[in-house]
């Protein structure tokens, strides 16, 4: 019989298809569990704690580095699959712009196990444990139940230039926003987007505020929010202006701040390993100090950011993927050695004295234990699965205060604002309404 | 009952055994989730496995969302500006690398389609870097006293994108106008040249009408590529840009996606199709306008 090209390329196909099928089979050892982490720092950090979990009870783990979006995206098509999935993480992390699009499910259908008892058990069980945050594990909540533990707290400080601050005789800490207005007209440049409202975020969580209340309504037209817009615009435009923006690419703020075109910023706790890494040349010139208050009963802090650690729903075992998460992230050396080694405040951590009692060399007129301070008066935070659409229609409105601002036309322009605010409410409701996933 | 060969049979099958493997897998990971995502755009979701039905509400939803349709406004307007810009820009510059006085052809090949090798997220990077308020390209323009916020100023962020769209695929089109130049019959060139045509007349009566079926199909394929930005200004921008100025209509896809509700992202990825095949009939109506007697586009005496 002859054999036609057409089976020898049938042929090849098949050999080319079980070549590559075999080339694909991962040689790597099964471990016993799997923890999905949004940055190789985190995986350095729990690596150590990984292997004395081995030696304690021979299983072993594997950490996998997944970029934030990436783990979102990976997280998704996990539940889309559902149980049969064969990769299912014992723990996953996940920040906060993720976490809404998780938190949509009713109550009783969440894809992450409620962490309520684990948590209240543990706490019982460590009277020692120093709560910073615990205004966070609101942030973490999701119809009614603690979805994730937070790993941080994040809170915010006034960053600025020491060095420049005394030429231009501006004396810190400045007690209100009106204050830091007047003392930096003498020069000072303050890091103020004018075409983002994350700054504008902070300065409104400082105020209590939240843009979408616990019951998924719209909160945009809170008597808070028209002032502080106008106050931000007036600040970021027109002929009292002192902020600038800063420059857009990754860690390129930190060149602004080096090169005297930004003076000060808002910086959350993360920001300040940047600054450290990137900037060593502004060793001894930055002060950090807490943020100045619109009234006496705001936050001297704000929070930006924030990852959280949870068990999914389809994990193998949650109460094993629990002690797991207990022992990585919440015992002793692990609070210990995270504490050490950034300078990250954790959400939890202990009494036992975690920073060292001296001055941060890198900081001027800074007192060590700021940032723990600020830490336990942080604001608090939810999540909710619209948040993007709520700042995005902040955002329209802050653009059409500093437009104003811009133009000279600012007259009236809180009204004018509380006016914009009513508009983009009632848009933001109707997202609300149109998306709220019903039981 | 009618008998067939085996020999006869195996013929007849040979070809639907070749074609099985490619139809299993588009089957699979095309037309499923094609279909499904059809299903899926009537339904709100929090996860496949929690969907409500809602009948036409997705699409009634985002016809009076205004952050769409400034998507739907910000990707037309780049795409009709990047049709602009790009194509008479590659004609430009294939036509000056046809030229045989132009020393270094390969290496401005190279030079040009470089940028499309490395993708859109590294010259989305790059291009970052360069339109920063202090980056190189403010540098060079200080001489003007113009300093512009490329990156800032809502303004701006079309066009921003629109150079950087511009540098990453002129190359590309520069290479396919360039095949076709050469394709060219000399002899066309060479008669016009004795007739006394200038290089104008020559570009305009024999070029042009040389490269046409290149031309339409760069129209049709910038056009389908701009319909589908997405990477370049997400990357230069990290997100919408200022005040949603550079949201494309996959970006408000992606958004959609990721917000959890993968009903809504269906309903605008159907949308988005709509508006594609809508511009796919229109590229090919203009094809046939442009072929048609009544065209003005071919000089008479040149048609075939």
């Amino acid at each position: 019989m002859s054999v036609g090209p057409g089976y020898i390329l049938l042929g090849l196909a098949i050999v080319a298809g079980l070549s590559g099928a075999f080339a694909l089979r991962t040689d790597t050892p099964d471990f016993d569990r799997t923890i999905w982490v949004i940055s190789e720092t985190h995986a350095q950090a729990l690596k150590e704690s990984a292997q004395s979990w081995k030696a304690r009870t021979g299983q072993t783990v594997r950490i996998e580095t997944i970029s934030a979006p990436a783990l979102q995206m990976r997280l998704m098509s996990l539940f889309l699959a559902g149980r049969q999935s064969a990769s299912i993480p014992d723990l996953v992390e996940l920040e906060t712009g993720s976490a809404g699009a998780f938190f949509r499910m009713p109550a009783g259908r969440s894809p992450f196990v409620s962490l309520d008892a684990y948590l209240n058990e543990y706490l019982g069980r460590r009277p020692s444990t120093d709560r910073l945050g615990l205004t966070r594990l609101s942030l973490w909540r999701s119809g009614g139940h603690l979805r994730g533990v937070p790993l941080d707290c994040h809170p915010v400080t006034l960053t600025y230039r020491a060095d420049r601050a005394r030429s231009l005789g501006i004396a810190h800490p400045l007690n209100s926003w009106n204050d830091l207005a007047i003392a930096y007209q003498n020069g000072m440049k303050l890091e103020l987007p004018t075409s983002s409202a994350n700054v504008l975020m902070m300065m409104l969580l400082q105020q209590g505020v939240q843009l979408i209340d616990a019951n998924d309504r719209s909160n945009l037209t809170d008597r808070r929010i028209a002032p502080t817009i106008a106050f931000y615009a007036r600040l970021a435009a027109g002929s009292g202006r002192i902020g600038v923006d800063a420059s857009r690419a990754p860690g390129a703020w930190v060149r602004d701040l080096v090169e005297e075109r930004i003076d000060a910023a808002l910086t959350p706790d993360y920001l300040i390993d940047e600054l450290k890494a990137l900037a060593p040349e502004l060793k001894g010139k930055l002060a950090m100090t807490a943020l100045p208050r619109f009234s006496a009963e705001d936050r001297p802090t704000s929070t930006w950011g924030g990852t959280m650690v949870g068990i999914p729903e389809s994990s193998r075992d949650p109460k094993q993927a629990w002690d797991l998460l207990e022992w990585l992230y919440l015992s002793s050396s692990a609070l210990a050695h995270r504490a050490s080694t950034s300078n990250v405040v954790p959400a939890l951590m202990h009494f036992e004295p975690t920073t060292d009692s001296t001055d941060d060399p890198f900081f001027v007129d800074t007192q060590s234990q700021l940032l723990e301070d600020l830490a336990r008066q942080i604001p608090e935070r939810r999540v909710s699965p619209f948040d993007a659409v709520a700042i995005a229609k902040l955002n329209g409105v802050l653009g059409q205060a500093i437009d104003a601002v811009g133009a000279g036309d600012d007259a009236t322009l809180e009204s004018d604002c509380s006016d914009w605010l009513k508009s983009a409410s009632t848009s933001l409701q109707d997202w609300i309404d149109f998306g709220r996933f019903r039981e | 009952m009618k008998h067939f060969p085996v020999g006869q049979a195996r013929r007849r099958l040979t070809p639907y055994l070749f074609l099985l493997p490619y139809f299993v897998i588009f089957a699979c990971f095309q037309l499923y989730p094609l279909l499904k995502s059809f299903v899926l755009s009537f339904h709100r979701t929090a996860g496949l496995g929690e969907a409500q039905w809602v009948g036409l509400g997705n699409y009634f939803f985002l016809l009076r969302e205004p952050r769409f349709w400034q998507a739907v406004a910000n990707t037309a307007g780049f795409t009709l500006a990047y049709l602009i810009v790009q194509l008479p820009l590659a004609l430009g510059l294939a036509t000056l690398l046809d030229s045989r006085r132009v020393r270094g052809r390969s290496l401005f090949h190279f030079a040009f389609f470089s940028t499309y090798l490395v993708g859109p997220v590294f010259v989305a990077l790059i291009a970052g870097r360069l339109f920063e308020r202090h980056g190189l390209i403010n540098r060079l323009l200080s001489f003007t006293g113009i300093q512009p916020d490329w990156l800032n100023d809502p303004w701006l962020a079309l066009p921003t994108t629109l150079l950087a769209s511009v540098w990453l695929s002129t190359g590309f089109a520069v290479v396919y106008l360039l095949a076709a130049m050469r394709s060219i019959d000399p002899a066309l060139v060479d008669a016009a040249r004795v007739d006394g045509a200038g290089a104008w007349r020559r570009f305009w009566h024999i070029t042009l009408p040389g490269v046409k079926p290149v031309l339409v199909f760069l129209i049709a394929v910038g056009t389908v590529m701009s319909l589908q930005l997405f990477e370049l200004p997400y990357v230069l921008f990290q997100g919408a840009g200022p005040r949603g100025s550079a949201l494309t209509i996959v970006m408000y896809l992606f958004l959609a996606f990721f917000s959890g509700d993968l009903g809504y992202a269906s309903a605008v990825g159907w949308v988005l199709l709509f508006l594609i095949a809508l511009t796919v009939l229109a590229t090919a109506w203009i094809r046939r306008f442009a072929d048609s007697e009544r065209s003005t586009f071919y000089p008479a005496r040149l048609k075939g």
